[in-house]
């Protein structure tokens, strides 16, 4: 099924490109917003996967699994946003508008609501003390719920390789919680 | 201690066996021998409670908002048009190479033909050909002598010198023969 819409796309089908897009934008826009913390440059970069993706299908087995090669394509896209941020030079790392935003007064419960930012923030100090690429590696083990097998084909690491990566990943951000707990 | 339990101490403070414990790919032997090791290792019991802590803060973290209405229809659209563009370039490139090609077999095929078309000239015309070529170098020197007027008067000037009477060909051939002769002549008392 998935794969006849792949092959349609290919032939640059608009329905069945919409349904693509339609299918994966969230997951896509998932790993790019735990990547990035940021929600604008998230949807940024999950636009700018979905094209890249979509206009080179042709590069892109049918026969092989669709979303681990979408998601490599994201966390790719990510990786390089995060080092551009990085460089000094770069405009990008002027304006940190609309990160992890908080709508006041959107919340029917606002002590709940404090908690919910509180534990988000965390969470996202925590993983901006990950190298990008272990960034990926929790996001999509985590949230995405991937199998090992998938994260490689996504990161392109060995197995091995990417649970002593995860492993390390999350001593480090249990060190960063419990020493934030500590304190509160 | 033990050697025994000393090796299984470090066994279950090494990376690998942390590993296999988060994954939950323990036996229940082992997992006996790891609550018994947790039930007096202090490093174990906080870390543990740290990695546990960082497991349920991770996966209870809030997902993300929905993405924006509109998004999938510019998504749809802007991949659209990268494709109209990706034809269009493609069109463009593959013309371009038809053309260069096209040129080329052209360009080919014509110097061909126009060496057919002269060989054929020269038999059927070969007096023609030979009245033209004449013609030509009869024009090129009218037009064109004073070009090759130093080229002709060098040439003279060399021809002179070297074989002329007083000239240096003929002056050394004279000296190498008196020379010979007077070698060759039998020693006079
Ligand atoms: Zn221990």
């Amino acid at each position: 099924m998935e794969q006849d819409f792949l092959r349609l796309a290919q032939r640059g089908e608009e329905g069945a490109i919409n349904e693509l897009v339609e299918t994966y934008q969230q997951s896509v826009f998932n790993v790019c917003y735990r990547m990035l913390g940021q929600a604008t440059e998230a949807e940024d970069a999950t636009q700018e996967t979905l094209v890249k993706a979509l206009t080179n299908l042709h590069s892109y087995d049918v026969e092989r699994p669709f979303k681990p090669w979408l998601l490599r394509i994201a966390s790719n896209e990510c990786i390089d946003r995060i080092r551009r941020r990085k460089n000094p030079l770069s405009l990008d790392a002027l304006g940190e508008d609309g990160a992890w935003e908080w709508k006041q007064g959107d919340s029917p419960n606002p002590e709940a609501e404090i908690v919910h930012r509180e534990r988000r923030d965390e969470v996202r100090a925590a993983l901006d003390a990950l190298s990008p690429q272990d960034r990926a590696i929790v996001t999509l083990f985590y949230w995405e719920n991937l199998p090992y097998t998938e994260i490689e084909a996504v990161t392109g690491l060995s197995i091995s390789a990417i649970k002593s990566r995860l492993f390390r990943a999350r001593r480090t951000i249990a060190g960063l919680l419990m020493q934030e707990d500590a304190y509160v | 201690m033990s050697r025994e339990t000393q090796v299984l101490v470090s066994d279950l403070h090494s990376e690998a066996w942390w590993i296999r414990l988060m994954d939950d790919e323990v036996t229940a032997e082992e997992r006996v021998r790891w609550d018994a090791h947790l039930a007096h290792c202090t490093r174990c019991q906080e870390e543990w409670k740290a990695m546990i802590f960082a497991d349920a803060a991770l996966r209870a973290a809030p997902a993300p908002e929905a993405l924006p209405v509109g998004f999938t229809a510019a998504t749809v659209d802007r991949i659209k048009r990268q494709q109209r563009l990706r034809r269009l370039l493609a069109f463009v490139a593959g013309t371009f190479i038809v053309t260069l090609v096209a040129m080329l077999v052209l360009a080919l095929a014509g110097s061909a033909l126009g060496v057919v078309e002269q060989g054929f000239i020269a038999v059927v015309a070969g007096r023609q050909a030979l009245f033209r070529s004449v013609m030509h170098m009869v024009l090129v020197l009218f037009f064109g002598w004073q070009a090759i007027l130093p080229f002709v008067l060098g040439l003279l000037a060399v021809g002179y010198l070297l074989l002329m009477p007083n000239g240096l060909l003929f002056t050394a051939a004279l000296i190498w023969l008196s020379g010979h002769r007077r070698a060759m002549a039998p020693v006079r008392s």
